[in-house]
């Protein structure tokens, strides 16, 4: 009996899905058996709830059980399905208990997703762990800073534990994650710890940004680029009040630097075969619909007259709300 | 940092892959070769959405300070301009990683300039949802000119606020029958200028568009209490078909569509015939493992299909 996949069987599944006898879903699929699992958790405790059951602690058993019969018999680990019945029962054991208001019981949510993702070997809810951790730093300090610096630091621990060779791809994708989302996490927690509007603060985050630009660079890893181009986003929303330029300034300012940056790359890496190169690749197999999907948005950022959708043949009013990007019709 | 390379080799050694395949999966996972391509292309399309919603703000913001003429010509030249790079690179024969951008930019700022010139000038009248139609052949001819399905998409959204769809969820959950009929229309024009295409690149997102569009059409009519049992009804059909779709094309995503839309109008249909709370959420226990259970067998399906 395995509890869960060998380093063999990751490894084997990595180069090639389904390889090993585990059976596993692609990331769409997986979130959806997600979101189901967890409707059907939710939908559990709600029931027991109504019958005046104790919720929590059935919720846990039978989530837990059904969770651990799939990864045992059915194999199943990378589903979607079992990965969201444990962390439902764990969570349906914290929704049952009193709530006490205290920072401690963000430790409460910390300890759930680290043992649930300890258990599906879940680099989501491992960084979930992380993130709780910051807001247990966030509440018990009742300042912003230790929190940022503590979001920085684990980016960066991250990303140095990724210079080492791991064995196992979970054990990877758990680092690369805490890496790209910590700074994410840091600069919310920045945000949402000030009273009032909070002081700039791009110096940390520009500063995490060239290291890791700088290892992403000597490691030759995509995923670290992409956190140092993150957090150096970040920083740059952080530098915008230095700057005493309108906002339309800047946002076109900013999108022409970031296309300005492509073409420079581009123009470096051009005929390069070693190292570094720009022969056509994809970062997720889904680059094409998510860039399709988030431009409708901007479809139509000026709008047309008035708030009333109507089709021509159909019409009732005078214009169209149809659009989008926060620019309709205000002017 | 994780190398595969030993997994590769045995591979190779085993036969399951030739050495030419061997070899370049190898200099993937010693990183000798490691390609920014996609990064490049997610990084010039996130500075042209920027630079889209600063035109955002300077119209709204600015348009008593510059003035109506101005501001559309300047995003009328800068469309023009961007369209005229386009057109200069592909004559030219040679392909950048911005391009397929640089044309969205272009096909963006000239739905910005035509709906911003139509909303101060009235040009078309009482019939200004014309605009949208010019919008839609414009960027249909630029997609197929340049083979792009960025521009085809926003022309299928072009398409969609002519008939009056609107794009966001409140107007699902507020709409009425004829929100309904608009979206079958538009799904019904989609399929039909599906089938005209001759551009198999194309037809994922006619495939998609339609699809989405005609499972709003459903559920509008399932959120309303006059026409639910209908709206049920055709969800339902149109999951079938979805589902059928998908099995044989192998398309996952038609296939959660059937089962997500479908669960969705099945729960709203049968949620209003009961009405105790908890014999509710006994039902929505039973119809979300009836749900996954259903997707996991027709995905599972799906897989044994052959391609």
């Amino acid at each position: 009996m395995s509890w869960w996949p060998s380093v063999d069987d990751e490894r084997a599944d990595a180069l090639r899905r389904g390889s090993s006898g585990w059976r596993r879903h692609g990331l769409v699929l997986t979130v959806v058996f997600f979101v189901l699992t967890l409707l059907a958790v939710g939908a559990l405790y709600m029931f027991l709830e109504l019958l005046k059951l104790p919720k929590g602690i059935t919720t846990a058993v039978v989530a837990i059980g059904v969770a651990e019969w799939l990864i045992h018999r059915r194999r199943f680990f990378g589903t979607g399905i079992e990965s969201a019945l444990w962390i439902g029962g764990l969570f349906a054991i914290i929704f049952a208990l009193p709530s006490s208001g205290k920072p401690e019981a963000w430790l409460v949510f910390v300890a759930a997703s680290a043992l649930a993702g300890f258990r599906v070997r879940s680099a989501v809810f491992g960084c979930a762990a992380m993130v709780f951790l910051l807001g247990y730093v966030a509440a018990k300090t009742d300042v912003a800073g230790p929190a940022t610096v503590f979001g920085l630091a684990v980016s960066l621990a991250a990303a140095l534990a990724l210079r080492r060779e791991w064995q196992r791809p979970s054990n990877e994708r758990l680092f690369a994650l805490g890496m790209l989302v910590m700074p994410v996490a840091a600069e919310v927690a920045w945000i949402a710890a000030a009273r009032a509007t909070p002081p700039p603060l791009p110096l940390p985050f520009a500063a995490l940004a060239a290291l890791l630009f700088i290892l992403g660079i000597a490691g030759r890893d995509r995923v670290t680029l992409a956190a140092g181009a993150l957090t150096a986003g970040i920083a740059a929303y952080e530098a915008r009040e230095l700057f005493d330029y309108p906002l339309e300034a800047k946002l076109i300012a900013a999108g022409a630097l970031l296309i300005g940056a492509a073409v420079a790359v581009a123009r470096l890496l051009r005929g390069r075969t070693r190292g570094f190169v720009i022969e056509p690749s994809a970062v997720t197999p889904y680059d094409d619909a998510m860039q399709i999907v988030a431009t409708l948005p901007s479809a139509h950022v000026v709008q047309a007259p008035s708030e009333t959708a109507a089709g021509p043949e159909l019409a009732t009013g005078e214009g169209s709300s149809f659009g989008g990007a926060g620019a309709g019709g205000g002017y | 940092m994780i190398s595969l390379e030993r997994e590769v080799l045995r591979l190779q050694a085993a036969g399951a892959i030739d050495p030419d395949a061997a070899e370049r999966l190898i200099a993937r996972e010693r990183r000798d070769v490691v390609s920014l391509y996609g990064e490049l292309r997610f990084l010039t399309w996130g500075g042209v959405m920027l630079i889209v919603a600063g035109v955002g703000v300077l119209v709204s913001k600015h348009l008593d300070r510059i003035g109506p003429l101005a501001i559309a010509c300047v995003i009328g030249i800068a469309s023009l301009a961007c369209y005229g790079y386009s057109i200069w690179r592909r004559r030219s024969g040679r392909g950048h990683l911005t391009d397929d951008y640089i044309l969205l930019l272009a096909a963006l700022l000239a739905s910005a300039a035509v709906g911003y010139i139509e909303s101060q000038f009235h040009l078309l009248g009482p019939v200004w949802q014309r605009h949208f139609l010019i919008l839609a052949v414009l960027h249909a001819v630029t997609a197929y000119t340049f083979d792009s399905r960025l521009v085809l998409s926003l022309s299928i959204t072009a398409l969609a606020a002519y008939i009056g769809i609107q794009q966001s969820l409140d107007a699902l959950f507020d709409s009425d029958t004829v929100f309904a009929v608009r979206a079958f229309i538009t799904a019904a024009a989609v399929t039909a200028w599906r089938f005209l295409s001759r551009r198999p690149a194309f037809q994922p997102v006619f495939d998609h568009a339609a699809a989405n569009l005609a499972f709003w059409g459903a559920l509008a009519l399932v959120f309303q209490r006059d026409t639910r049992l209908l709206g049920c009804l055709i969800a339902l059909l149109f999951a079938g078909a979805a589902a059928w779709h998908g099995v044989r094309r192998g398309g996952e995503a038609f296939v959660i569509y059937a089962w997500i839309y479908g669960t969705i109008a099945v729960d709203v249909q049968v949620c209003t015939w009961l009405n105790d709370d908890a014999l509710i959420f006994l039902y929505l226990i039973i119809s979300t493992i009836a749900a996954i259970v259903g997707l996991f067998v027709t995905h599972a399906r799906m897989r044994k299909v052959p391609a």
